[in-house]
């Protein structure tokens, strides 16, 4: 197997990873790896062995991403109760499935430029330099998207928490 | 940064928590933090989010890759599927001769799934620019939004709403001028553009490019509707067709070059 490819399978775990992030659907998110790869494949003449292949990758993805939501746009994709790991069916048995949970809807409340940032930080282990390279903003915007997502992130699970008390 | 040792900014305050500071610096934040406790539930709380993110979706990476995505094994199907691609169909008319009877209205037999998921959009990309092309071929005093004097203006608009290179291709040879173009709604709302050309005699053929994005390649393919006819064909960005008040053979010819235009890598 050549270099490109090696280098495409080495990443996949982690577009794999970064797309269920995005999309919280696992066949959603396998479709935007699938068409990450195809894309990467028959653009192979733009990627630079020499160059951060990760966040060229990456890159592709996050073009990719936004293009379907647009596309979608007033029309999300239907996913079957059965699909959403028991989100609505069972009643969660930890505590920490309940915080999870409730970090996962936080996280769907941000705007998609601070969700990707902060997942791609969380997820990724990216230096802030890498992140802006692949989302494709200045080193700047992106420590204001973290920053004002965090505290988003962190008043709505706040939120979160008192209201779980109240019903208590 | 670290002439202010016991006012550390925002973005410091991140780079400490994702581990992006030296160390000399990190100590900074470490003792400012500690002293402010504020600071240190914020900062915590940010932290908690790293980790429950990475509870959350970290397995997904270690989870054995499906064969769909292996990247060796999507090289192989491309490659599988290049000798289909406009380029090597176009040249297989010319080996053919252009005579007629050929693949018409068909698509080739030997598609698995995903092709026919290919199928049905080029069909729909054809669909689209053949009731353009019936609506507005007819126009007299409208055809078309802009008109070929300023082409420039056109070009640049288009490319513009398109977000993509938008070309007009030079049909003279085969007797067909630009008359102009205009911006059309495609579906799910993006845009899409129509550049109508016309002969001598009147006749209207139109050049239908929209945003499409199938991450694919496909073949040229021929669809009949209502007696009119259109070649398409999609690349992984766009979807492109040509319609006309022409028999198949001088379209084919049109669509040719309007190919060599949009595609001049192949």
């Amino acid at each position: 197997m050549d270099t490109f490819l090696q280098q495409l399978e080495q990443w996949s775990p982690n577009l794999r990873r970064y797309a269920r992030a995005l999309t919280r659907n696992a066949e959603q998110a396998d479709d935007l790896v699938q068409d990450c790869l195809e894309r990467a494949l028959s653009r192979r003449h733009l990627w630079n062995e020499d160059g951060n292949t990760r966040a060229w990758l990456f890159t592709i993805m996050h073009n990719i991403h936004a293009n379907d939501t647009r596309r979608r746009g007033s029309r999300p994709a239907s996913v079957p109760i059965d699909d959403q790991d028991g989100h609505y069916a069972r009643p969660a048995s930890q505590h920490s499935r309940i915080a999870g949970m409730e970090l996962a809807a936080a996280l769907d409340e941000l705007p998609a430029d601070q969700r990707q940032v902060i997942l791609l930080v969380a997820l990724e282990g990216m230096s802030y330099g890498e992140v802006a390279e692949t989302v494709g903003v200045a080193a700047g915007t992106v420590m204001s998207r973290l920053s004002r997502g965090r505290e988003r992130l962190r008043r709505l699970m706040e939120e979160g928490a008192q209201a779980l008390r109240v019903v208590k | 940064m670290s002439d202010k040792p016991f006012a550390i900014d925002e973005a410091e305050l991140h780079a400490w928590i994702d581990g992006q500071l030296d160390p000399d610096h990190a100590g900074v934040v470490n003792a400012t933090v500690a002293a402010d406790a504020g600071l240190a539930a914020r900062a915590n709380a940010y932290a908690d989010q790293n980790r429950e993110i990475e509870a959350l979706f970290g397995g997904v990476a270690d989870e054995p890759l499906p064969e769909r995505l292996r990247a060796a094994n999507i090289a192989s199907r491309q490659a599988r599927r290049r000798w289909r691609t406009p380029l090597a169909a176009s040249v297989a008319w010319l080996a053919m001769g252009l005579t007629g009877g050929w693949l018409a209205n068909d698509w080739l037999a030997s598609e698995g799934p995903g092709d026919r998921v290919m199928v049905e959009a080029s069909r729909h990309v054809a669909q689209q620019a053949m009731s353009a092309h019936r609506v507005y071929a007819v126009e007299v005093l409208h055809p078309v939004e802009v008109f070929a004097d300023q082409r420039e203006h056109l070009v640049k608009w288009l490319s513009k709403r398109l977000g993509q290179d938008i070309r007009t291709p030079d049909l003279a040879s085969l007797g067909f001028e630009l008359v102009g173009g205009r911006l059309l709604p495609a579906e799910g709302g993006e845009p899409a553009a129509q550049f109508m050309y016309e002969d001598e005699t009147g006749r209207r053929v139109t050049v239908y490019v929209s945003l499409y994005k199938s991450g694919q390649e496909t073949a040229f393919r021929y669809q009949e509707m209502q007696g009119a006819g259109a070649f398409v064909w999609l690349d992984p960005e766009m979807g492109y067709a040509i319609a006309g008040d022409i028999p198949r053979e001088p379209l084919l010819a049109v669509s040719k070059i309007v190919y060599e235009t949009f595609e001049p890598t192949h």
